[in-house]
């Protein structure tokens, strides 16, 4: 890969958290989320990222987000440094899809609303598509525009919320856990169009999750973390196939037996989302 | 628990702090009260001369810091009109307002709490809705129209209880069933509600399933766990019933702190006004202090921050 | 002090409840409204001038009772001034004041709320401490202090009933953004781009509408109630202003020969609370179906 294909560079990341409240309560006990954690992204990749809960996926998240700390190392975005201090275009360049996907939308905005106030404030980057264009390409139809969050389903949710993350041309794509709320049949409407979009658009994503099926289904390469540790990393199919680590080799026997989306074609088969495919009417 | 205890009285302390300094500046702050005292007709000398005996005249910093010192070493201040110190005068005025208060907050939490433990045993049923009513026009009523009518009805048309002043058991009773309105109907909407979660909680099942009688789970169990808010709500009720306390010891021409604050306000006596407020806000504080360390020992969660 | 507040969770919404709900809100919110329009309305009905006075006239009985006159339905008090007509003309004063002091503590009550909640760190710490401060300070000894410097006027009580009721609202307004602000679109708007006083504004303030306005119902309530206190004592609304805590003040001094005139003023206020308690309880059971204490 070119130097300008590499979209995110994680460098010794370590993420330490204080322990206690602020007030009058300093004990200094810390306790390390993420401890020296290197991964990198290129264009048109989707890796992963595999753990369970407390594993310091989340914090990682965050760091990359630009929304957490960073105690060490550095997180490289496009060739900007993450911290602090970045303008608000250099930040959201990377853009989140979440688990919660009603909980990802405000409450009481309709989905045309939401999508005004983000060209409102980006009105530079967001002149590129139409909202009917931009729900089109997410598999959704126009009529949701003036739909308030709790008046769509969960899939639809995270259609919008995946919508609104494309709308600011983000070059890295965080999805932390995005299909773990959602029914396994919308699980794959979503996935594809995640296959999707990294094939059309040309997106980078890091996809986290704890659910090693979904991870397979979609992942070019796959981190696996244990307590704010990379334990073992390698393309999919040679992580799960040839497990190295004991604890990889746990987490693979703890998969139920199910196949992964399309055993013969991982990553390729361009998938056609359109409403015709996807009819945007999960139940 | 002694870190709790110290970072409570901390906490105590800078809130006490906060609320009389709040109550200095919004007095001088906001207006004059030399010519509020002395009225439209005073001249400009006499003005001057009772500033200067107030210590108004000087830079508001300055007064801040005397204020401040004297508060720290227990001085109130001397009253303007009855040109005794105001602490002397507090603590002789005290002691009936104590009497009153704690017969008020003992019949509140004696009917407040059967009511609402009653209210939740019978849930949505009529009891539970005659409760709620009970409490909330408790909670609606003004308490010194309240106690006008119960003058009205038992002093002067039935004659049965005296309708003011302190002159035994007798006359206390009135007054006293009126403080107690607000803080029953509170602890009665109270310990419904967190009686009806408590009841519902899967370990008063089991306790139930292993043979322990009703009324004993009721009794034992669950008003235990009951407690804690309704402590909350005493602690907080403190305020209420300081200020409550106010009206119906003026309707009732109760010998106590709330007479001697309004005696104050007439008499234009500015010194004393000033005293009151900040004793009520060290009693206020005091009492929630309690209330917070009795919650750390019913509830060690609470103590080691868990909750 | 330890708030009671149980999380907030997500309004569910079951359309039976809900009805029943709005039932309700309408079952008290009607009455109420009747009341505040016939105050409103009072100097359009035919009543007799609730400043005129009448020594001739003065302590007639309620019309029903021996000596009553039809003129004055409930009565006059020791001036000979109409009971009903100052009720009503009291109740515009009355209402005005409620409105008036409920607004001057809810707007700046809720915005430090939003903001105390949603920055956390130093600014709620102070917040925190102030709304304890408030909590401490007995109102009533608080409105005699503010009003030992200012003298009494009617911006003095707004004053006090502003500082009465703000605590109030940051309290419940500030553990409402807490667990709205870890929501995940929150975090999603931070990561657009969103600046941190258009989310607070945009998004949080809409975000607690809801309770918003319940407490200020309740709220409104409790300010009658307070001012009520006040006039009584003489803090308050002064002669020759009408309010119907300055009417039980006069009614005060009747008690024992003339009792329709502190009785009438009285149940106008119980009445009026009652409602507006009613309508919070109703009102806040509407908006969010699951028990909610505060």
């Amino acid at each position: 890969m070119t130097r300008e294909r590499r979209i995110l560079d994680v460098d010794d990341l370590t993420v330490v958290h204080q322990a206690g409240g602020r007030w009058g309560n300093r004990r200094g006990d810390t306790v390390a989320a993420v401890d020296g954690v290197s991964l990198t992204v290129d264009a048109g990749e989707i890796i992963g990222v595999v753990g369970e809960s407390g594993s310091g996926k989340t914090s990682l998240a965050m760091a990359v987000a630009g929304l957490g700390r960073i105690s060490g190392g550095t997180v490289t975005v496009s060739g900007v440094q993450v911290s602090g201090r970045l303008s608000r275009a250099e930040r959201t360049r990377v853009q989140v899809i979440l688990q919660d996907p009603h909980g990802s939308l405000d409450p009481r905005q309709t989905v045309r609303r939401g999508l005004r106030e983000l060209r409102r404030i980006h009105p530079e980057r967001t002149g590129w598509t139409t909202d009917e264009e931009l729900l089109a390409k997410v598999g959704l139809n126009a009529d949701l525009l003036d739909r308030l969050p709790h008046q769509v389903s969960g899939g639809q949710a995270q259609r919008v919320a995946i919508a609104r993350a494309l709308l600011l041309r983000p070059a890295l794509l965080l999805a932390d856990e995005p299909t773990s709320a959602l029914d396994v049949s919308v699980q794959a409407q979503i996935l594809r169009l995640l296959l999707g979009l990294r094939r059309s658009e040309d997106l980078a994503i890091l996809f986290i999750s704890h659910d090693l099926a979904v991870v397979r289904a979609v992942c070019d390469r796959v981190h696996v973390m244990l307590r704010g540790r990379v334990v073992e990393h390698g393309p999919t199919a040679e992580v799960f196939e040839r497990p190295a680590h004991e604890y990889t080799r746990r987490l693979l026997a703890a998969i139920p037996g199910r196949r992964p989306l399309d055993p013969a074609d991982p990553a390729g088969r361009p998938v056609q989302v359109t409403t015709a495919s996807v009819p945007g009417g999960e139940p | 628990m002694l870190r709790f205890l110290a970072g409570k009285v901390t906490r105590g302390v800078v809130t006490l702090l906060i609320a009389v300094s709040a109550a200095f500046f919004l007095a001088r702050g906001t207006g004059d009260p030399v010519r509020e005292m002395l009225g439209d007709l005073a001249g400009p000398e006499q003005v001057a001369q009772l500033s200067a005996q107030l210590g108004l005249d000087r830079p508001l910093p300055v007064q801040y810091a005397a204020f401040v010192g004297d508060l720290a070493t227990g001085d109130l201040g001397t009253s303007i009109r009855y040109g005794t110190p105001n602490l002397d005068l507090i603590l002789g005025w005290l002691p009936a307002s104590l009497q009153l208060a704690a017969a008020a907050m003992v019949l509140a939490v004696l009917v407040g709490i059967p009511l609402g433990v009653w209210a939740a045993l019978r849930e949505g049923r009529f009891a539970d809705r005659f409760a709620s009513t009970v409490a909330l026009t408790g909670q609606s009523i003004p308490l010194f129209w309240l106690g006008l009518m119960l003058i009205l009805l038992f002093a002067v048309t039935l004659g049965w209880l005296p309708a003011g002043q302190s002159t035994g058991f007798s006359s206390l009773i009135l007054p006293a069933v009126t403080l107690s309105t607000l803080p029953m109907a509170q602890i009665a909407r109270l310990t419904r509600s967190s009686m009806s979660e408590v009841l519902g909680e899967a370990f008063l099942d089991a306790t139930r399933a292993r043979g322990v009688a009703r009324w004993r789970v009721v009794l034992v169990h669950a008003l235990r766990n009951a407690a804690l808010p309704v402590i909350t709500i005493i602690g907080l009720q403190t305020g209420t019933l300081l200020s409550g306390a106010i009206t119906v010891e003026f309707v009732f021409a109760w010998p106590g702190l709330g007479t001697l604050a309004t005696q104050a306000v007439q008499m234009r006596d500015f010194s004393l006004i000033q005293a009151i407020v900040i004793f009520g806000a060290v009693v206020f504080v005091l009492v929630n202090l309690i209330v917070d360390l009795l919650y750390g020992i019913l509830d060690p969660r609470i103590r080691d921050g868990v909750a | 002090m330890t708030a009671v507040l149980a999380p907030r969770r997500p309004a569910s919404g079951r359309p039976a409840t809900r009805a029943r709900g709005a039932g309700a809100v309408l079952a008290f919110g009607v009455p109420l409204a009747l009341i505040g329009a016939v105050c409103l309305a009072a100097p359009l009905l035919p009543l007799p001038d609730p400043a005129a006075q009448s020594l001739s006239a003065a302590l007639r009985p309620p019309a029903w009772l021996s000596g009553g006159d039809a003129a004055h339905l409930l009565g006059t008090d020791h001036l000979g001034r109409d009971v009903l007509a100052r009720i009503l003309y009291g109740g515009r004063l009355t209402f005005l004041i409620a409105v008036a002091g409920m607004l001057a503590g809810a707007v700046p009550g809720t915005l430090l709320g939003l903001v105390s909640g949603f920055y956390r760190g130093t600014v709620d710490a102070v917040v925190s401490r102030f709304v304890e401060a408030q909590l401490a300070l007995p109102f009533i000894l608080l409105a005699i202090a503010v009003i030992a410097g200012r003298g009494r006027s009617l911006s003095a009580l707004v004053l006090v009933l502003a500082l009465f009721g703000w605590a109030q609202y940051a309290r419940v307004i500030r553990a409402e953004t807490l667990s709205l602000r870890e929501r995940p679109f929150v975090l999603g708007l931070r990561c657009a781009g969103v600046p941190a006083p258009r989310i607070l504004l945009a998004h949080m303030l809409p975000n607690v509408a809801g309770t918003v306005l319940v407490l200020v119902t309740l709220q409104i309530g409790t300010v009658i109630l307070a001012e009520s206190a006040l006039s009584f004592l003489g803090l308050g609304v002064v002669s020759p202003q009408i309010s119907w805590g300055a009417m039980l003040a006069d009614g005060r001094d009747q008690l024992t020969h003339a009792w329709w005139v502190a009785a009438f003023p009285g149940l106008a206020i119980t009445t009026v609370v009652l409602l507006v308690n009613l309508l919070g309880d109703a009102m806040r059971s509407w908006l969010d179906p699951k028990k909610r204490r505060y």
